[in-house]
């Protein structure tokens, strides 16, 4: 081995992707830190304003409320989408051909770009001509504000991701089913074990380490919604129905305050390594 | 009569009341994964009194020059250039990249491996970065390059971004190949050179192909990258199309789901022709990740 690599060598090959990753990956991450302590406004250069940003933050409504909001959105992403990927994943284990479409058909949705995932449902979802709303007042209720109102929007942007991230879900819950030895199940059905409690009581604990991951993916890109809430609500009625990643944009690029829009950014980064690092503790303590 | 032994066969199914509820169940539920696309190639053939008026009407005659009027005013073939130059640079590039770097990390041990770890945890430590956070760095890092406003801001960063799941992914499957074969080069006179590029890179050809597709996939659909960092119009790239449906033709709902649609179908079309690549490459990084 000592002919084939030398430390020169290995260096050599690796310094192309060093120099572009900690340009666009690490250099940018620490330079949004450091914005985070100014105030800057496009001109000139940043002022160095130590906590003020931060307190700002704390007292800033629109914070609260988007965290609000994304935490709502995070919730019922995992309530729609775990259980239906679930019973999707569940139900076509075998590769036969009806499952080989209905798998296809799950996926379309996964590969369907944001925006034109969110251009679609903005048609479902839009109180005047959207599909539901025409669905609801032929059944003869009234119609309801899915995109418009202040409440719903985060139930909205959950509908459209949990369908976009079916496709993606159904994957997992494959992967986790597969990974449970056959045996354990044929042993369960010969000990007269009916299908739902070999569900609740053997399959679900056995990949609970999946379940985990699962949610902490789906929180973590709750914590990602952008386009939707560009191209459904724009915001909503005055920054009603941001999400923290969307306030993070309109106070960074459109009201140009870029140095509390890092703030935000960098609250927002905190908390998906807190979220990440409380899951790696927990799966590390199960062991 | 002496019978054969069989392999055990489990009870055959048969259609009880439970099963046939859960075909409709399941079938449903495939339904719904496609009903908003349909929802929209079924308004896209409407006028825009008849989207407002009556949703659920059959269009009374399908309107095809929506597609048509869609096609001209928004600059798909211009939009699809772009995109295409911006992969056609960046996308050899970062697989090339990344491929040499996770050959290093992944399979080179020089020493105790001290810096094949130190290297690779500082690449995997920006799995859990979310990209958002650095838009507004890179958009002032391109204005400073003196980029900022040309396609060259857009590949770039296209360049750096895979680099965290690539890694991951592909220094795990350089490692799992089996160290005689280095031994093998090595008593037939085979530079290093050589054992990577011969060798070792068709051994691991899936997992370049589940990095290229998703590289790909990731410069597609990249919206916000894009729109920040370049604002001429004819610069634009493909994810940007909303732009146009939000903007100028934000009231023209037939003519924005025909755009939609436009985008839509092809995607679809070459989704299905590729499916088990995307299927397997998604499955691939979901469970590294």
């Amino acid at each position: 081995m000592k002919y084939l690599y030398t430390r020169r060598k290995c260096l050599l090959l690796v310094l192309p992707l060093f120099i572009l990753y900690t340009m666009y990956t690490i250099y940018p991450m620490i330079n949004s830190i450091y914005y985070s302590f100014t105030s800057y406004r496009g001109l000139g250069t940043p002022r160095w304003n130590d906590f003020a940003n931060y307190r700002r933050l704390l007292t800033d409504r629109y914070v609260w409320l988007s965290l609000k909001n994304t935490l709502v959105a995070a919730v019922a992403m995992m309530l729609m989408t775990l259980p239906m990927s679930f019973v999707i994943a569940y139900n076509i284990k075998k590769r036969t051909l009806r499952n080989r479409i209905y798998l296809a058909a799950v996926f379309a949705s996964y590969i369907v770009p944001g925006t034109l995932t969110a251009l679609l449902w903005y048609f479902l979802l839009n109180p005047s001509f959207g599909m539901f709303n025409a669905i609801l007042t032929k059944l003869g209720f009234s119609g309801v504000e899915w995109i418009g109102g202040l409440k719903l929007s985060p139930i909205s942007y959950a509908m459209a991701a949990s369908w976009a991230n079916m496709g993606f879900y159904t994957c997992l819950w494959n992967v986790a089913l597969t990974s449970i030895p056959m045996e354990i199940l044929e042993a369960s059905l010969i000990d007269g074990c009916n299908k739902w409690r070999q569900i609740g009581k053997i399959i679900l604990p056995m990949i609970r380490e999946n379940i985990g991951s699962m949610v902490i993916l789906i929180l973590t890109s709750a914590l990602k919604i952008y386009e939707l809430v560009y191209v459904l609500t724009g915001g909503g009625p005055n920054h009603a129905s941001e999400t923290i990643m969307s306030y993070m944009y309109t106070t960074t690029f459109t009201a140009q305050t870029y140095g509390y829009g890092m703030t935000i950014g960098v609250v927002e980064f905190t908390i998906a390594v807190i979220i990440t690092m409380v899951s790696l503790a927990i799966s590390r303590k199960e062991r | 009569m002496a019978k054969k032994t069989r392999k055990y066969h489990p009870p055959k199914a048969h259609w009880t009341v439970g099963k046939v509820l859960w075909e409709i169940v399941l079938f449903l539920i495939i339904c719904c994964s496609l009903v908003p696309v349909l929802w929209g190639f079924f308004l896209s053939l409407k006028t825009n009194q008849e989207i407002l008026l009556q949703p659920f009407a059959m269009p009374e005659k399908l309107r095809w020059d929506n597609y048509a009027r869609a096609f001209v005013g928004v600059p798909y073939l211009k939009m699809l250039s772009n995109t295409f130059l911006v992969v056609l640079v960046a996308l050899p590039v970062s697989v090339i990249v990344v491929v040499m770097a996770s050959f290093a990390v992944g399979r080179m041990k020089i020493g105790r491996g001290r810096m094949q770890g130190a290297l690779y945890k500082y690449f995997i430590a920006g799995v859990i970065l979310p990209g958002y956070v650095m838009l507004f760095p890179i958009y002032m890092m391109s204005v400073k390059l003196g980029v900022y406003d040309t396609l060259w801001a857009l590949i770039l960063p296209a360049m750096g971004g895979g680099a965290c799941m690539g890694v991951m992914l592909l220094s795990a499957n350089f490692a799992a190949v089996p160290r005689e074969l280095d031994e093998a080069a090595i008593v037939d006179g085979c530079s290093m050179t050589r054992l990577l590029v011969q060798i070792l890179v068709p051994a691991v050809s899936p997992a370049i192909a589940t990095l290229t597709i998703l590289n790909f996939l990731g410069i597609w659909n990249n919206f916000v990258l894009a729109r920040i960092l370049v604002n001429k119009e004819d610069l634009r790239m493909i994810s940007q199309a909303v732009m146009y449906f939000k903007g100028e033709y934000s009231t023209d709902y037939a003519l924005t789901m025909a755009g939609t649609m436009i985008l839509v179908i092809p995607q679809l079309a070459v989704f299905v022709a590729l499916q088990k690549y995307v299927v397997e490459g998604v499955t691939a990084g979901a469970v590294k990740g």
